[in-house]
């Protein structure tokens, strides 16, 4: 009686498994990243090992080349054909001009009653020959644009929270989303 | 770098070798975990699992192999979220043996360290038993368990990861002191964000300060469901 209680939960699980929708990221062979891919990756010529990632959602498949290079994590995202989207470097806070580091700020302490920022990227977007010589120079002519990515923990009336803020070039603040937490039950019981 | 730790972990594991006189007993130990999320930061965990025995005896002597029911354990705990990371427990056990009814109040703190590629849980609780015919039971216990997905960055549906629980169990009875140790390397899989289930080996050692060593191997399986 008691396996067959257990057969039970464990076969109704399984027909529940087959019926959601994945939104999913698993790390792939570099062989397996597209080629137009590849080969950008490859002309920065970074010194960690680069791991590739696809990521799916309902909307989109991108394809992302992780690495670190000169103490610093870069995040590169392709679509699924091999074209880029964007380059995210992980940096400190004081490496963001201190008019846009204080308008952030501002915007943070009005929204929470105390926060604390966990991470920063720069987000680069452009053309892909002003990007590439953008990474490899660190400086370049031609344009591209500048984002701030941020994660935050902040207090307010719901407790503390996680979330993820894009604030544009100036410090004006462009998207603020709530991040979920992976359910930590398997880790405390 | 985790799976690497995870796979010196079993090395340490297969590598223990036990004492003449030792005893051991191997047995199956299957759990039913059920999560409710409530209002605001508050949280319940039913629990059920049951000990079967399958083979016991002592290391180099005949063994007895012979199928005997264990015990059930009936958990409930209520939690509450303090932080991001950090819960509070308490909660009680009905542990049902063959001819006795085993009482025991649980209190628990359990932390979550988040990284890029894995996660790691430091649970630190106390808990106190009650028997009829004993005196009362006292525990002490540290449990690290770190969580690393096979497959990329973090664990999505459909995918495998490896999870090992090590724990230290300190234990005062009537001024007895022993220590227990826990070694559980699982494999887990995760049918959704709400439905996952672990298998593996559960091996503990006890009663090795100041006597023969008692080691206990169960074949484990644990399922985890949640209702939001």
């Amino acid at each position: 009686m008691r396996y067959a209680v257990l057969f039970c939960f464990l076969a109704g699980s399984l027909s529940a498994a087959g019926q959601t929708k994945l939104e999913r990221e698993y790390r792939i062979r570099t062989e397996a990243a597209p080629e137009a891919a590849r080969a950008f990756v490859s002309a920065l010529s970074f010194e960690g090992r680069v791991r590739w990632y696809v990521e799916e959602s309902l909307e989109e498949t991108s394809v992302e080349a992780k690495t670190k290079h000169q103490g610093q994590y870069y995040s590169i995202e392709f679509d699924s054909s091999g074209r880029l989207q964007d380059i995210e470097v992980e940096i400190s806070r004081e490496a963001i001009p201190l008019e846009t580091r204080s308008k952030i700020t501002t915007h943070l302490d009005s929204l929470f009653s105390k926060n604390t920022i966990s991470k920063i990227q720069i987000q680069y977007t452009g053309n892909e020959t002003t990007l590439q010589e953008l990474i490899k120079n660190g400086n370049t002519p031609g344009a591209y644009a500048v984002k701030y990515e941020l994660i935050v923990k902040g207090s307010g009336k719901n407790g503390k929270r996680l979330y993820e803020f894009l604030f544009s070039e100036t410090g004006l603040p462009e998207k603020m989303s709530l991040i979920v937490l992976r359910n930590t039950d398997n880790l405390e019981y | 770098m985790p799976k690497k730790l995870f796979f010196i972990f079993l090395l340490i594991l297969a590598g223990t070798k036990p004492r003449a006189q030792d005893r051991y007993l191997v047995g199956l130990m299957p759990s039913v975990n059920l999560n409710a999320r409530l209002a605001g930061d508050w949280r319940l965990n039913f629990r059920m699992e049951s000990r079967q025995l399958l083979r016991e005896g002592i290391f180099g002597a005949p063994t007895k192999g012979r199928y005997r029911y264990d015990l059930t354990d009936f958990i409930a705990l209520g939690s509450r979220r303090i932080g991001l990371n950090n819960s509070l427990a308490v909660g009680y056990l009905l542990r049902v043996e063959q001819d006795e009814i085993v009482h025991r109040l649980i209190q628990q703190f359990t932390m979550v360290q988040r990284f890029p590629a894995f996660r790691i849980a430091h649970r630190i609780s106390t808990d106190q038993t009650f028997r009829s015919d004993e005196a009362t039971e006292y525990r002490l216990r540290y449990r690290l368990t770190p969580e690393i997905p096979l497959n990329g960055q973090s664990i999505d549906p459909g995918e495998f990861y490896l999870k090992v629980n090590h724990e230290y169990l300190q234990s005062l009875q009537e001024g007895e002191y022993d220590l227990e140790i826990r070694m559980v390397p699982l494999l887990g899989y995760e049918f959704s964000k709400n439905n996952k289930l672990e298998g593996g080996l559960d091996y503990r050692i006890n009663s090795f300060i100041s006597g023969n060593a008692r080691n206990s191997f169960w074949i484990c399986l644990h399922w985890f469901f949640s209702i939001d």
